[in-house]
């Protein structure tokens, strides 16, 4: 069973933009998705991205494009009721599920699609991912940060300096 | 199109001295920045032991956020400040309890100041009314956005320039009391908003203006202003003047219908009546203007209140270009009035609705309604805090009552669809499990059967054996072979074993699961002892 279309109120077709990544692949959305990139919207609103044109993305390939519109036709809906979610629970906890879903990737593409989300500026995105990262530093030892984000294990040189920070920082370790 | 918008020249990054490896050192400042706040400052100073390159790299993001930070001492945020070099832009502390004492916060604004502080975010866990907010907050000459939850602030001390750039002044549940003692809350209020020439938005929630009373006279003047929310349950004196800029208002309080002449201007207007008098409607009666700019019009009205109705009507009039209309209804089951068209076109005037288009319903959700519950409006300085409003300090939340919108009939509509959606899911789930049972059923049914055909077929082989009668006699006048394909319709072959009909009905049950099941079931129990 198909979700319920929740389009954006306008019957007919809902207009149409293209965007182009880096890699030279276009992706057809509908304004209202594209719209929540602050970048975006303003060509969007001057008529642009419609029928050939297509607007160029240089700095976003196309996978992390697709993840990033994956986002926003997820989120278009309810931010096209004022950003107050105009829905029931129900409707809030999809989209906290989608969310917590929609973060749970392989950290090379989180980097990618906060890179993203900052030039885009895609407020909603953007807050999503600096939690998601900020969640992989909570609670953590320098040593297990270290670990989470891939670094090489410390040389004894870094692990003498780690060690003397921790002492000059005490009350941070508590 | 030669120009993208994104094709902007590359932003500064926070250093990749750590190589390829560290991808989270070389994001943008900004997204570092922005990640760092939402983390415990214990989490942010551990990341100075990550590696050399990010010794100092906390120590120079522009913002101080100890707003998570529970259970920091006032010396860990002295051991904070007092380390940094770098300016230091933003600053959130939410006190973790009522021991730190004014003269500390007084040497952190100090500073703060130094580091050229621009947004100020503090929150009081102390008794409303009980700390005083120390004047060296007007030394933060820089800073723009200014808020405050529980505390007492005064006007700048005199000679004091106060915050010529402050943009966004927020102030929640804050005693407001004048400089000397002459000076009542209402002029201190207003010296306050006059120093910031370039204010764009004023927040005041709860806010006691102390000595102010119904004949005070003050005025809030901001010739840049762009928001303005009163929301509390005073009947403050005073008015608003020179707002020519104001483009959204909020207004929730008793008498607060006067605020409404300084502001003719506005394009987006809520009006809460709660506390509204029969006097008030006078007023709007009366307006001398019409909102010239008024397209968005938000009331909350007690519909069987004549006071209520009537303000909203007045409100109507006064709107030519009203184009959206929000309407919040509520009742307190006293019926002053029965809205019948005689009352309604009595209110009604020729050029009301003109542009309307949108016209949105509801009720107002409990937990948005902020003081109202509080419903003594004349409470004294004390009773100011009893409600346990919690704003947070966050700038998304900067909106105090940001209500959720329902288009009456659409929404009943999708209601009404998604209960009938579910309705179908249940049925459908209901069907489908029926199915399995039934399928369960027919599997054990055709063992049944084949068995009883093994045996069958034994029992025939036996008595062949010990009569030794040919087995075309036998099948020629075997009494169930003639039944099934008369009565039922049911071409089956002999070598056609129930297992592939089973297969068949999975294969097509979303037609009509039922009647297949059905004629399978007499199909297979007349089919079964068919000799093979």
């Amino acid at each position: 069973m198909a979700a319920p279309e929740s389009g954006d109120g306008n019957n007919g077709a809902a207009r149409m933009v293209t965007l182009i990544s880096s890699d030279n692949t276009r992706f057809e959305v509908e304004a209202a998705a594209a719209s929540l990139s602050q970048t975006l919207q303003l060509t969007i609103l001057d008529g642009g991205g419609g029928g050939g044109d297509g607007i160029p993305l240089p700095n976003v390939d196309s996978a992390t494009l697709s993840k990033v519109l994956e986002y926003c036709i997820k989120h278009a809906p309810a931010a096209a009721n004022g950003g107050a979610p105009n829905a029931t629970a129900v409707d809030r906890a999809e989209l906290e599920r989608f969310d917590n879903e929609f973060v749970n990737i392989d950290q090379s593409v989180l980097y990618s699609l906060i890179m993203a989300a900052h030039n885009l500026e895609i407020e909603g995105l953007q807050s999503l991912v600096a939690k998601k990262v900020a969640d992989m530093i909570k609670g953590k030892s320098p040593m297990e940060i270290r670990r989470t984000l891939g670094f090489p294990d410390p040389t004894p040189e870094e692990q003498a300096e780690m060690n003397a920070h921790m002492l000059e920082y005490g009350w941070a370790y508590e | 199109m030669a120009e993208s918008p994104l094709s902007k020249k590359p932003r500064l990054t926070a250093a990749a001295a750590e190589g390829a490896t560290d991808a989270l050192a070389s994001l943008p400042l900004e997204v570092l920045d922005d990640i760092f706040s939402r983390l415990h400052i214990y989490d942010v100073v551990r990341t100075s032991a990550l590696s050399r390159a990010w010794r100092h790299r906390w120590e120079s993001l522009p913002t101080v956020d100890l707003s998570r930070s529970h259970g920091i001492s006032a010396s860990d945020v002295d051991a904070l400040l007092l380390r940094r070099s770098a300016p230091v832009r933003a600053f959130r502390l939410v006190s973790p309890d009522t021991s730190w004492s004014e003269a500390t916060f007084h040497d952190w604004l100090i500073h703060l100041s130094r580091r050229g502080v621009r947004d100020l975010c503090l929150r009081f866990p102390h008794p409303p009314g009980t700390i005083q907010l120390h004047s060296s907050v007007f030394s933060c000459h820089e800073l723009t956005r200014l808020s405050l939850v529980n505390c007492c602030i005064r006007s700048a001390p005199p000679g004091s320039a106060g915050l010529p750039n402050l943009k966004t002044l927020r102030l929640i549940k804050v005693s407001v009391q004048g400089a000397t003692i002459q000076d009542h809350g209402g002029r201190a209020l207003e010296a306050l908003i006059a120093a910031s020439p370039l204010l764009e938005e004023v927040v005041l929630l709860k806010v006691g203006l102390l000595g102010d009373h119904l004949d005070s006279d003050w005025t809030i003047r901001a010739p840049n202003l762009r928001r303005l929310t009163i929301a509390s349950g005073f009947d403050y004196g005073g008015r608003t003047e020179n707002l020519q800029r104001l483009e959204e208002a909020v207004l929730f309080g008793p008498i607060y219908a006067k605020f409404l002449t300084g502001i003719s201007g506005v394009t987006k207007l809520e009006f809460y009546c709660d506390f509204i008098l029969p006097t008030e409607v006078d007023v709007l009666n009366q307006l001398p203007f019409l909102f010239g700019n008024l397209r968005s019009l938000v009331i909350e009205a007690n519909f069987c209140k004549i006071s209520h109705m009537s303000s909203i009507f007045c409100l109507l009039r006064s709107a030519p270009i009203l184009e959206e209309l929000d309407v919040w209804a509520w009742s307190d089951g006293t019926q002053e009035i029965e809205a019948n068209n005689e009352f309604l076109n009595a209110q009604c005037i020729d050029h009301m609705f003109t542009k309307l288009h949108i016209v949105r319903g509801g009720r107002p959700r409990e937990e948005n309604i902020l003081p109202s519950k509080d419903k003594s409006p004349w409470c004294g300085e004390s009773s100011i805090f009893t409600n346990n409003f919690d704003e947070g300090m966050q700038t998304h939340e900067a909106c105090p009552r940001r209500r959720h919108r329902l288009n009456f009939e659409s929404v009943a509509q999708v209601e009404q669809l998604r209960e009938e959606l579910l309705k179908l899911k249940n049925v459908r789930e209901d069907s489908l499990r029926r199915l399995g049972c039934k399928n369960e059923m027919l599997a054990t049914r055709a063992k049944e059967s084949c068995e009883f055909r093994e045996y069958f077929s034994s029992a025939i082989q036996l008595l062949r054996e010990q009569c030794n009668i040919s087995r075309s006699g036998i099948g020629q006048h075997h009494p169930y072979s003639a039944v099934p394909s008369s009565d039922h319709l049911v071409t089956s072959e002999p070598g056609d074993g129930p297992v592939n009909t089973v297969v068949g009905v999975e294969s097509s049950r979303a037609d009509s699961p039922e009647d297949k099941v059905t004629s399978y079931a007499a199909n297979a129990c007349a089919n079964s002892p068919h000799t093979p």
